[in-house]
């Protein structure tokens, strides 16, 4: 088996990984399909990683570097619609062992130069998206002003059939 | 083993659109809708397409899903449906019951309302 052969091999481990995560994604509840969501974009960063070192192509790892930056920006822009995003031990170990056990193979076999420092950029911003978007973000919607209030009067000009609330929308999370 | 690689891909591309049409509640299928992106962009990248990839990524994998759950928020918003009146318990209480129980409670009052 040759050297791009391994890489290829090595590829594979976060595609398997994808397999189960992708059944808490089309069957779990919400919360744990944000998480399933989160991790299935760790996992496959870190495929993305792998192949790019597998085809001797450096160039593919823009790919890699796209996904990583917007992996944890859209956990966030949708834990901030559907409410919240539970913290996930699960997608923490995972960054935690899944991103050194592929960068720091990927660096040495790199050696110095400007791929190596891409590879580290990528693997840092990895692990800080997962480190940031698996602790949890209720108390970072708490703190988020809210963009477009709901009980604006002016904005709906049907009646409402529900009796309009006194309690300001602003605090009235009841989840906290 | 390109092969191996390209025949996962294939095969998490087949299984998570056939998801993706069986979750009939929009906001379940919002998320499905983004892992579908995800393999879609791995799978361009295993046929040497990269630059395939990264357009896939960020239209599939992000913008896609987000516009549909942007619009459940405002049609369920304009219909003025689920028990709670705040803006985040909104999407909840009809994202928490079953597929068929969401979608019937969700779309229908949101199209009735609107004609």
């Amino acid at each position: 088996m040759s050297a791009s052969e391994g890489w290829l091999a090595a590829a594979v481990v976060p595609l398997l990984g994808l397999l189960p995560v992708l059944w808490y994604a089309a069957t779990g509840a919400p919360s744990s399909r944000l998480v399933a969501q989160n991790l299935a974009q760790l996992l496959g960063a870190l495929a993305l990683l792998l192949s790019a070192q597998g085809f001797g192509r450096p160039d593919y790892l823009d790919v890699a570097l796209v996904l990583a930056v917007l992996a944890p920006a859209g956990t966030l822009v949708y834990a901030r619609f559907l409410g919240g995003l539970p913290p996930a031990r699960v997608v923490r170990w995972t960054a935690l062992v899944g991103v050194p056990s592929a960068v720091v193979p990927l660096c040495v076999a790199a050696g110095p130069g400007r791929q190596a420092v891409k590879v580290l950029v990528i693997g840092a911003l990895l692990l800080a998206g997962a480190l940031v978007t698996s602790g949890g973000s209720q108390s970072s919607t708490e703190t988020e002003p809210e963009p477009e209030p709901d009980a604006e009067p002016g904005r709906d000009p049907r009646p409402r059939p529900a009796p309009a609330p006194d309690s300001p929308p602003r605090e009235a999370s009841p989840r906290d | 083993m390109t092969d191996v690689l390209l025949a996962l891909a294939l095969l998490l591309v087949a299984v998570t659109a056939t998801a993706a049409v069986l979750n009939r509640e929009p906001v379940r299928q919002a998320l499905v809708l983004s892992f579908l992106g995800l393999a879609l962009a791995l799978l361009f990248t295993f046929v040497q397409a990269p630059d395939v990839s990264l357009s896939q990524l960020a239209v599939g994998s992000a913008v896609t899903p987000l516009m549909i759950v942007l619009t459940v928020r405002k049609v369920r918003r304009d219909a003025g449906t689920g028990p709670g009146p705040g803006p985040d318990s909104g999407p909840d209480p009809s994202a928490n019951t079953g597929p068929a129980h969401g979608r019937s409670g969700g779309d229908g009052p949101g199209e009735g309302g609107r004609r």
